[in-house]
């Protein structure tokens, strides 16, 4: 039997293109009824590579498969009046809007929020643009790499002697997405509340803003700027690392760790900095690390109310401690150098030392850890006579589990679906739409 | 034999090996796919994402979708599909790669577009002198309607032959199914064909214009002729030929004209039937007499039992008289069936036929047997569906389907990869920008 | 008239910590849930004593990294190393609708506090729990960090230049970009189904799992097709140009950098001499022949961009390179505004690759929009917190400066739980409310 869904009774209309369709993704493998607008031909994001078998088709793109899980699809043309009618037929069917035209575009078309409210009262309707719907920017163009740009998290990433990186798997996107399906279901529980509907606005640009981690406090109580330093973390100019040991991205034999300290209070202790260093010792690569000069030091590094007093108070000292971090770092670089990423990953783990790897794309299909979960789902793809295993939820919930219960859809794979056995229009009906571009 | 369907198409067709880039929309369709059928190797080059087409009705079992109009099949049978959108800048170079491999090219914009886009034919002579660039287009490239915009039906007018087509006291009427397009297609091929003989001789290629609306008008066979020669007397008489006679034919006479029927009702559908083929000639009296005895032997014949057919001349018969005629005829057909009426016509040599409805054609014994029918696969649909079949026999190079009409760019892994030879990562990159 | 909220009367007792945790919290307050806090002062929770904090300043109560993930949220100080600590944790769930944390697995179940033990109290509990790896699995109890989360992810693997390390986003992104937004999602899908149910549930969020959701494509093509993405830089497979672009340095005499005269003689190593030259970039990106023609356009139309070279998408792919050239040698001429408003005026997307100063200071469009707040704190002064990046037209949410540490033990205590104020001067003697 199929479990019961958290949003089974709730219908949503994608008219979302790259920007929102991880939004409305999760929505629909969390149960609702999402239904795919796409225009007559198929959906623009179809294009979007890689391809099943590198085979460049609107019907494989797993790009689109990815992020379009569980939804239906319809094919209808907004720009035609007829496709407009019918679309208002379905808006009164529908909880919740979720758009990313460029500010303006529904209006003009008759279908802004003040319109839509009128036919369905209770409906929310969440856009999501570049800058906001407001602004003097509002119309600004913008792909991913502009999102992160503009947003600030560009600024920072990355190496002084490269440009400034984009992060992968478009995250300007994937933040403004993210921030869409929160604030819908925000609006959604207003709504199970006092009935009432409203409209969302949501900015890629603002999403990206609120991820910033420290940078935007460093400048506002500092004014300094966090530029890019080469490690996963980046430290605002010109506050050096005083950090633990063994603390950010080292490199190993193959591949690389990204430490995160070790003797402090989270990492571990003195116990775990003692086994460190035995585990060194014992292939004679611990050096002067074995003195106990060097585990006090340790110590001191996973404290930073003491690195802070140090710095306060005795300039010279503190000074000094960092160049002694840096003597640690270098023997311990040295012995990670000799082992594999995942050696010095389920060996260090154990001991309460928060290091981690970086693993490629094979490396994290292969986890034994995911695999243990079960993390990764099949999902039958019979038009391509195929099993393709996919990224599983990133949640679980006890009692009603998202998960995909079918593979993406054709190109208007539920015309009749929906138009027919729903809507109540005829073949013939159908037929002159079609012949007409309205589906 | 052992070849393969594509090697037959090569080897064993007339038209084997030649190339025609077929660019057109309905307006064109015909003319490529009778190419095809030919054996060319005529490659549909759609927009990404299908022919517009393709959203035409009807549709198999009612699903308007675009792999499922029967009217596209029914047009594409036996073409290749690539998507190619030649106004970005990319469709535009590949377009001019592929002209290289072409012998016709074959379209349907609006006069002037190709030029536009720097497509036009004198361009593409540029690239492939040879090159044989069929147009189509409502009224032609030149002359003062060239940019009208037209669709069917108003061809079908401008043709002339709507005028005279339906009740005389309606408006006139146009064919309940798209007609002039598939003229305009058909006078495309054949001038196409002409070009090619042309270039067999001599080596050049050429621009062929055709103009749909020409094509219609040819189909009004003596009308222009008529009104060549009685024009001036008709008009005096106020008649203006072919005027529309709906079930009636008017013969236009000097005294006036003469009205006679020439579709009946009968007993479960229409037949056809005319008093203008019933005397004159011998062929018309032995006829006339034929349908006289079948009357009489359902005892229906009347006081035409012994009427003299030899005599009958439409010249000179009067009004009243043809009525009179007609009235007892008339009464007997609608004793009689569609089938029986035509049985019994082939055996006693009877001017007579039945009109078929689209299932009496597909129950046609004869059709089946001349082998006229074709039953394609669709592996897609998971179905057989049949078509229509050869519009020619040819003893040498029979028609036959080489393939069934492809899906939306299915040949992209062909032409642009096996083909031109288009690494996998340009194939992505092409249909991420759209191109393909 | 008081105004809307949308989560009004939705209470959330608040067992994170760190990153991930408090920002999924920090989401809910803002749209009006009251978000209790449980600290301690047995174990503070580290982000209060990050950086930054004002010159001069060292609490728990100062870290601005803290204040800005913790708006909107009320704090008591509660010790769950006591068992009376834990009695009355349990009365506050209770008399609360969700119940989160982001401990490894053992820690609440170890606290008497595990889901199975919470929902049998009190079915109609959401509860939320954001362990790294996860329940199960051999490395069930490994921790991490969000940074080290997106290595884990792949997301390392698929940033940064080919060949380069793989340093990532520069910072925890999953932390404050992706996982909090996830597990809201699923919290609030939860709170929908309690609306029409009167049922809770429990949802667990492995960040790791979590965070590998969000690289499109790439695990797809890894099981479908083999191929193992690895970065790309700036570049897109299906746009060029697309990158940063250098644009006219900023040369810079003086610093405004706020320092003590002690960190000033401390950090003077690291300070450098004047000028300082500030890297200014712009990130410009063209997919479309149109948008082509729009960047040709406003860069003048020069001659090289009549170059067949760079006449058509795939050309201007295969010639990347020398593309960039040309285009990197006139933005060095310009400031990036200059830059961005002038592509975008042609119809192109492009955007300076703003700093703190730049979205703080400069960015015209965010001042406009009011997303920066600005909130009066006791200890600290003015603070700004980042605004909400989604407004809603009948429920806006709010900005409420983050509380000190153990701020509302009294209201919490004495007004939600009830307890006579002896009781509560006893418990904190006790060492109970600390």
């Amino acid at each position: 039997m199929d479990s019961e869904k958290a949003l089974g009774d709730i219908r949503i209309l994608d008219l979302a293109g790259p920007m929102g369709l991880y939004c409305t993704k999760l929505l629909a493998d969390l149960g609702a009824d999402v239904i795919k607008i796409e225009k007559p031909g198929g959906d623009p994001s179809r294009w979007m590579g890689p391809f099943f078998h590198d085979d460049p088709h609107p019907e494989k793109s797993l790009y689109w498969f990815n992020l379009n899980t569980n939804k239906r699809s319809i094919t209808l043309n907004l720009e035609t009046v007829d496709g407009r009618k019918i679309f208002k037929k379905l808006l009164k069917t529908a909880d919740l809007l979720i758009e990313t035209f460029p500010p303006g575009y529904l209006e003009k078309k008759g279908l802004g929020y003040s319109m839509m409210k009128e036919i369905n009262p209770g409906l929310i309707m969440t856009s999501i643009t570049p800058f906001g719907q407001t602004g003097p920017y509002k119309n600004y163009r913008a792909y991913d790499i502009v999102g992160v740009a503009m947003g600030g998290l560009m600024f920072f990433g990355g190496s002084p002697e490269d440009p400034p990186n984009q992060p992968g798997a478009s995250q300007g996107y994937h933040a403004a997405g993210l921030s869409a399906s929160e604030a819908s279901l925000i609006a959604l529980h207003h709504k199970d509340m006092t009935g009432e509907g409203q409209y969302i606005d949501v900015s890629m640009q603002e999403s990206v803003a609120n991820c910033l981690m420290w940078t935007m406090p460093f400048y506002d109580l500092r004014k300094a700027i966090t530029t890019r330093d080469g490690r996963c973390v980046t430290s605002p100019r010109p506050f050096p690392r005083i950090s633990m040991a063994w603390y950010d991205l080292f490199p190993c034999k193959d591949g690389w760790v990204v430490g995160h300290g070790v003797a402090g209070a989270f990492s571990g202790g003195l116990e775990a900095w003692d086994k460190l260093i035995d585990w060194m010792d014992s292939e004679d690569m611990a050096g002067d690390l074995v003195e106990d000069e060097w585990r006090v030091l340790a110590e001191q590094l996973g404290d930073a109310a003491y690195l802070h007093t140090l710095m306060v108070s005795d300039p010279e000292g503190f000074t000094n401690m960092v160049a002694k971090k840096d003597h640690i770092d270098r023997i311990i670089g040295n012995f990670l150098m000799t082992k594999t990423k995942l050696e010095i990953y389920d060996t260090v783990q154990p001991w309460r030392i928060p290091t981690t790897v970086i693993q490629t794309i094979k490396d994290v299909v292969k986890d034994p850890q995911l695999e243990a979960r079960q993390f990764f789902v099949e999902v039958e793809h019979p038009e391509l006579n195929a099993t393709v295993t996919y990224p599983g939820m990133p949640y679980r919930l006890s009692e009603t589990p998202a998960k995909i219960r079918r593979r993406a859809p054709l190109i208007g794979e539920h015309n009749q679906e929906i138009y027919e056995s729903e809507l109540g229009l005829s073949p013939t009906e159908l037929a002159g739409f079609k012949a007409g571009g309205v589906i | 034999m052992g070849l393969s369907m594509a090697d037959q198409q090569v080897q064993n067709s007339l038209l084997g090996g030649f190339r025609v880039l077929d660019l057109t929309d309905e307006k064109g369709f015909l003319c490529g796919k009778t190419l095809a059928d030919l054996g060319a190797d005529v490659i549909k080059v759609e927009k990404p994402g299908g022919d517009q087409a393709r959203n035409i009705g009807p549709f198999y079992k009612d699903i308007p979708n675009r792999e499922k109009s029967l009217y596209w099949f029914a047009c594409n049978l036996n073409k290749r599909s690539i998507t190619l959108d030649m106004e970005t800048a990319d469709g535009h170079e590949i377009f001019k790669t592929l002209i290289n491999t072409a012998d016709f090219v074959i379209e349907s914009f609006d006069p002037g577009y190709m030029d536009e886009l720097g497509l036009g034919y004198s361009e593409l002579e540029k690239i492939n002198p040879r090159v044989i660039m069929t147009s189509i287009t409502p009224f032609g490239q030149t002359g003062p309607y060239k940019d009208h915009k037209a669709s069917d039906m108003i061809l079908w007018s401008m043709g002339g032959v709507q005028y005279s087509t339906g009740e005389p006291d309606f408006p006139p009427l146009q064919m309940s199914l798209p007609q002039s397009y598939f003229h305009g297609g058909l006078h495309a091929a054949m001038g196409s064909m002409m070009a090619h003989y042309h270039r067999q001789r001599t080596g050049e290629g050429q621009h062929v214009d055709v103009s749909i609306q020409q094509a219609v008008m040819l189909t009004l066979m003596i009308a222009a002729e008529v009104w060549e020669l009685y024009g001036q007397a008709l008009k005096d008489m106020a008649v203006i030929l072919p005027a529309r006679g709906g079930a009636f034919r008017i013969i236009p006479r000097i005294s006036s004209p003469l009205k006679t029927r020439m579709i009946w009702p009968c007993k479960d559908g229409y037949i056809i039937w005319s008093l203008a083929v019933s005397g004159g000639s011998a062929g018309n009296i032995a006829s006339s007499r034929a349908l006289i005895n079948m009357m009489d032997r359902n005892g229906m014949a009347g006081r035409l039992k012994d009427y003299d057919w030899a005599k009958m001349d439409t010249l000179t018969i009067t009004q009243e008289e043809a009525d009179d005629i007609e009235s007892i005829v008339g009464k007997f057909f609608l004793a009689v069936a569609k089938a029986e009426i035509l049985k019994e016509a082939v055996k006693t040599k009877v001017f007579i036929a039945p009109v078929f409805t689209v299932k009496d054609i597909c129950e046609y014994p004869h059709l089946e047997a001349r082998g006229f029918w074709a039953d394609v696969a669709h592996p897609e649909l998971e179905d057989i569906i049949t078509y229509p079949g050869a519009f020619v026999t040819i003893d040498e190079a029979p028609w036959k389907v080489y393939h069934r009409p492809p899906l939306i760019g299915e040949h992209n892994p062909d032409i642009y990869g096996k083909e031109l030879g288009f690494l996998k990562d340009r194939m992505v990159l092409l249909k991420q920008a759209n191109v393909i | 008239m008081k105004k809307k909220k949308a989560l009004d009367k939705i209470r959330v007792a608040d067992f994170t910590w760190w990153g991930v945790g408090p920002y999924v919290t920090k989401l809910l307050g803002s749209m009006g849930a009251e978000v209790i806090r449980i600290e301690s002062m047995e174990r503070i929770d580290p982000i209060r004593f990050a950086p930054p904090m004002k010159p001069g300043q060292f609490s728990v109560n100062t870290s601005g990294y803290w204040n800005n993930f913790n708006p909107n949220k009320l704090s008591i100080t509660l010790n769950l190393a006591r068992e009376k600590g834990i009695e009355i944790a349990k009365k506050l769930i209770m008399r609360s609708d969700i119940v989160a944390d982001n401990f490894t697995p053992r820690v609440m179940p170890k606290l008497g506090l595990g889901y199975e033990k919470i929902l049998e109290m009190k079915p109609s509990l959401i509860l939320l729990s954001m362990p790294v790896m996860g329940r199960g699995g051999p490395r069930s109890n490994f921790s991490a960090f969000g940074h080290q989360i997106a290595g884990l992810a792949g997301l390392n693997a698929i940033s940064g230049f080919p060949g380069r390390p793989p340093s990532g986003t520069g910072n925890a992104l999953s932390d404050f970009g992706i996982n909090p937004y996830q597990a809201s999602t699923a919290l609030l899908a939860a709170l929908h189904y309690r609306n029409k149910t009167g049922k809770g549930q429990f949802i667990e969020l492995a960040q790791y799992e979590a965070t590998t959701c969000v690289l499109e494509a790439a695990i797809l093509d890894y099981t479908v097709n083999k191929r193992i993405q690895g970065p790309m830089g700036n570049r897109h497979l299906h746009a060029a140009p697309h990158g940063a672009y250098r644009c006219k340095d900023e040369e810079r005499w003086t610093l405004n950098i706020r320092l003590t005269e002690q960190e000033k003689k401390a950090l003077s190593p690291y300070l450098g001499d004047p000028p300082w030259a500030e890297e200014r970039w712009c990130a410009i990106a063209v997919f479309t022949d149109e948008e082509w023609r729009g960047f040709c356009g406003a860069v003048g139309n020069p001659s090289w961009t009549e170059d067949r070279k760079f006449s058509t998408l795939s050309k201007r792919k295969e010639n990347e390179d020398e593309l960039d050239a040309h285009i990197e040698a006139w933005s060095r001429e310009r400031t990036p505004e200059e830059v961005m408003h002038l592509l975008q005026k042609n119809g192109v997307a492009a955007g300076v690759i703003q700093n703190s100063e730049d979205l703080m200071e400069k960015d015209t469009h965010l001042k406009e929009r009011e997303f920066y707040q600005v909130r009066e704190h006791p200890e600290m002064g003015p603070v700004t917190y980042d605004g909400l990046q989604f407004k809603f037209s009948e429920t806006p949410g709010e900005i409420e400066r983050a509380p000190l540490m153990g701020e509302h033990n009294e209201y919490v205590y004495g007004k939600i739980l009830g307890m006579p104020e002896e009781e509560i001067n006893q418990y904190t003697v006790d060492g109970i409310f600390m």
